[in-house]
């Protein structure tokens, strides 16, 4: 798999069109056709339009077509455009068709507007995104903590996995010598260099190796050779995070767009390695119950389409869910989405919370052997296949019909839908499969005492070995 | 008047111009977004067709070598599990694990090792097993993940060549009984997909999903012997061989080389220390440590030749390893001759005396299994 920082996002060969591009079109027919309208009131020839008309109309086109970022400036371009037209047809035409133009551009310019105010809610648009004020969590360099450790007189030497990090990461610390990075790369002509120690990371390549175009991989050296000290991911880079969980580098910190990873192998870290594996352990199984505000990197919020009734931005969250996958914690991040999983919920935090179930089912599957009823039900409930094993899904569609029970359909119907408390209170007390369930809930709701008593009891008295591995394996992690 | 013949000119010019080289734009960046993504990364030798040949070509030429080849421990470096040697092996058995209290049960059945214990809730199968068993096998439990990539199971049991079941080297400390941790050490995605890679030849990848039917097991010539296509290439058409030889490489460049499998010093992560008992299972890692190597180049065995020692030394890889200790000796006594003014000789033993004894004996690994100390030295407890 290649990988590509920022995939070209052109309108067109780029993948499906979703409402915003759509929207777009639209907006530029309705731009287009108020265009036309103007200049036959005006009496012009429609074949010989001036320069900077066809510029005008041609322009945001263009910059659209090269690449879908500029819808949002481009639709204003034509927005405004119109109210322009609006307001100049007006000016034309006899005062009897004036109203009637009037009201035609001002119904169009009113439509649009209501289209971009939609769009700029994010209720709509998959994956989430809002108009909003202030610093986008993706890029919030205030949530990066992180103390280089060096002598007096030494750099310390990072590298980094995208130009977003490289951005935090020179800003916030001079200290830190980026010894590269994705666009001093390009512009190096080191992108193989670059993508090959990605794919060095990925393919778990540690020890050199050879590689069919005759260079040589393997990330220890390379690493080696640059002195590198620091290495940072950003979260959308999943794989590229769950790959160096898996080597000798930690991460630093849990909530930052960008995560510091340094080498367990480097003492001066030593300490604050274990305290981020103390917080990682937290996190997942401690009496850990998040609020909304923590995701923000100021210490206070304000969203204006909150402030007017709408639902919270779900994209926080959701950052921090795939930080706490990418971990192997889908636990932790289940209880990171808790925060807005009430009412009516953003697609994208659908999503995000059907991949933490599925995360949680495999989970179950390849560390005790079997799924339990529960997840089992609720992976079922969300009705997705995608991405769970092929033997646990044949085993999920014949179990879940035979032990479906009402009251743990109920539970589930409830747990889903965001309400943990009535799933707890509808799940029955006599039933192992329930006990677990109930359980698991109370883990996810922060209730960690309540939940290894339950597990204790579970390991005491249940026959289903099934669930005797996994109330152990639960009963463990908690402290 | 010219003034505004020349602006309407060079108004109209531009208005064909535009849309010209706003369709190009659109031409060239559609063209860049699809090259991008098609563009694919280098790929391990191993994983990749482009440089190699098979083993028949090499066989065409080279019958010398690999006429015997396959007594060699290399042509046996994995096997599938319904293999004679390995139903012998492993079908019927039953391992206690004490340090766990597990049993374990093992099954060949329809080609494939299944794996049952009261510590993991359904059974498990392992189709491939690795190690040639000169020194032992060892079981990879494989399946497809939720990516549909294939992850592994280095399994717990492994059989060794005193002919019993034991605990996988290294797995000493697993004292799990119940869930994943009973049957071993989880391999993600990508570590499967090398531990294949070092057991074979080609190893052929889709998706991260192996692509089990084309892999071809063991250490075929390709595996070490780079650029075997061109080669062939050039020996089809009559022109000289480009073909690296190990005896060109430098003795760390030709160590590094087998290394790659069998370890290297710098990539094992953390200081290595004398009294590490570990090392002894990573050859190429001790050898580099010891003065013998260190000092090679301040050895004359000739009036132009300079001492040279690496694995190939003792080690012919295209057969079995010599078991008379006068083979080797005889490779030490080549430097440590004082009387021809080359390495010094040993104070304490006679020349005709087995070397290996004090300066690379055999050390246990286990109770199933010795490795031969390649750190050439005088061990504390051989002083």
């Amino acid at each position: 798999m290649h990988y590509v920082e920022t995939p070209w996002t052109g309108l067109l060969f780029t993948g499906a069109w979703r409402s915003s591009e759509w929207c777009f079109i639209i907006m530029w027919c309705f731009a287009t056709v108020s265009r036309i309208a103007v200049r036959q009131n005006q009496g012009r020839s429609l074949s010989k339009p001036p320069l900077r008309q066809l510029t005008g109309w041609l322009l945001p086109l263009l910059a659209v077509v090269l690449c879908r970022r500029n819808i949002p400036v481009c639709s204003l371009w034509l927005f405004l455009q119109t109210i322009s037209n609006a307001k100049f047809a007006t000016n034309l035409t006899p005062s009897g068709q004036a109203r009637k133009h009037s009201v035609w551009h001002g119904g169009l310019a009113a439509s649009l507007l209501l289209l971009m105010l939609c769009d700029a809610t994010g209720q709509g648009a998959k994956p989430f995104h809002r108009l909003g004020w202030g610093i986008a969590p993706e890029i919030d360099p205030r949530l990066l903590d992180l103390e280089p450790k060096q002598g007096s007189d030494e750099f310390v030497s990072a590298w980094s996995a995208d130009r977003k990090s490289t951005g935090m990461v020179a800003w916030l610390y001079p200290s830190i010598k980026l010894i590269d990075h994705p666009q001093r790369a390009l512009l190096g002509g080191r992108t193989n260099l670059h993508d090959g120690l990605i794919a060095d990371f990925l393919g778990a390549h540690r020890a050199r190796y050879r590689r069919d175009d005759g260079t040589w991989g393997g990330w220890v050296n390379t690493l080696a050779n640059w002195k590198a000290t620091i290495v940072f991911v950003p979260v959308e880079m999943e794989q590229l995070n769950r790959s160096l969980q898996k080597t000798t580098w930690r991460p630093l910190d849990l909530d930052s767009p960008t995560v510091p990873f340094v080498s367990t192998e480097d003492l001066r870290y030593a300490q604050v390695i274990l305290d981020t594996m103390q917080q990682e352990r937290f996190v997942e199984t401690g009496p850990w119950a998040p609020s909304i505000d923590v995701y923000d990197g100021r210490g206070w919020r304000f969203d204006i389409v909150e402030a007017l009734g709408g639902p919270m931005a779900p994209s926080p969250a959701i950052l921090q869910s795939q930080k706490f996958r990418s971990m192997n914690s889908p636990l932790a991040a289940l209880r990171a989405l808790l925060p807005l999983r009430h009412g009516r919920q953003h697609q994208s935090l659908r999503h995000e919370f059907q991949k933490c179930q599925i995360e949680l089912a495999n989970q179950e599957w390849t560390t005790f052997g079997n799924t339990t009823r529960f997840r089992q039900q609720v992976v079922h409930e969300l009705n997705t296949t995608e991405n769970v094993y092929s033997e646990l899904t044949n085993a999920t569609s014949t179990s879940v019909k035979n032990a479906e029970t009402v009251e743990m359909q109920t539970a589930v119907n409830l747990y889903i839908a965001g309400d943990l408390e009535s799933a707890i209170a509808a799940l029955p007390n006599n039933d192992d499969e329930a006990t677990y369930a109930i359980a698991m809930i109370q883990l996810e709701l922060g209730e960690s005492t309540k939940a290894k008593a339950n597990f204790q009891r579970l390991i005491d008295s249940t026959q289903n070995q099934n669930l005797n591995i996994a109330s152990k394996y639960w009963g463990d992690q908690i402290d | 008047m010219t003034t505004a013949t020349n602006v309407l000119k060079w108004t109209r010019v531009f208005a064909v111009a535009m849309p010209v080289c706003a369709l190009l734009i659109l031409v060239y960046s559609t063209w860049v977004s699809s090259s991008v993504q098609n563009r694919l990364p280098a790929k391990p030798l191993v994983m990749s067709t482009s440089t190699r040949n098979t083993q028949q070509r090499c066989q065409d030429c080279h019958s010398d070598i690999t006429d015997n080849y396959h007594t060699a421990p290399h042509a046996r470096t994995l096997t599938r599990a319904d293999t004679p040697s390995n139903v012998s092996d492993f079908d019927n058995k039953t391992f206690h694990n004490n340090a766990a209290n597990t049993d374990i049960h093992l099954k060949v059945t329809n080609g494939h090792l299944n794996i049952t214990t009261q510590g993991y809730t359904r059974p498990v199968s392992a189709t491939w097993i690795f190690g040639s068993g000169t020194h032992a096998k060892t079981p990879l439990i494989t399946w497809l993940n939720e990516d549909g990539k294939t992850s592994g199971i280095e399994h717990i049991v492994s059989w060794y060549a005193d002919g019993e079941l034991g605990v996988t080297l290294g797995m000493d400390e697993h004292l799990d009984s119940e869930g994943i941790g009973c049957l071993g050490g989880p391999r993600t995605a990508a570590e499967t997909i090398n531990c294949f890679g070092c057991h074979s030849s080609y190893v052929p990848v889709e998706n991260g999903r192996l692509v089990l039917d084309k892999l071809e097991p063991n250490i075929g010539c390709s595996r070490c012997h780079l650029n075997t296509r061109q080669h062939v290439e050039n020996m089809d058409a009559g022109h000289a061989s480009t073909m690296e030889r190990f005896s060109e490489l430098t003795p760390t460049e030709s160590i590094d080389r087998c290394g790659e499998c069998h370890r290297r010093a710098e990539e094992l992560g953390g200081e290595i220390l004398p009294e590490d008992t570990m090392i002894t299972r990573f050859a190429s890692v001790g050898l580099t440590q010891s003065k013998c190597f260190v000092n090679q180049a301040e050895v004359m065995v000739g009036p132009d030749t300079v001492a040279r020692l690496d694995c190939t030394n003792c080690h012919n890889p295209h057969r079995p390893t010599s078991r008379n200790w006068q083979d080797h000796t005889a490779q030490c006594l080549k430097c440590h001759d004082a009387e021809h003014d080359r390495a010094v000789d040993c104070p304490t033993a006679k020349r005709n005396s087995n070397c290996l004894e004090c300066h690379m004996p055999s050390v246990p690994a286990n109770k199933h299994l010795s490795f031969t100390d390649h750190w050439i030295r005088v061990r504390p407890a051989t002083k």
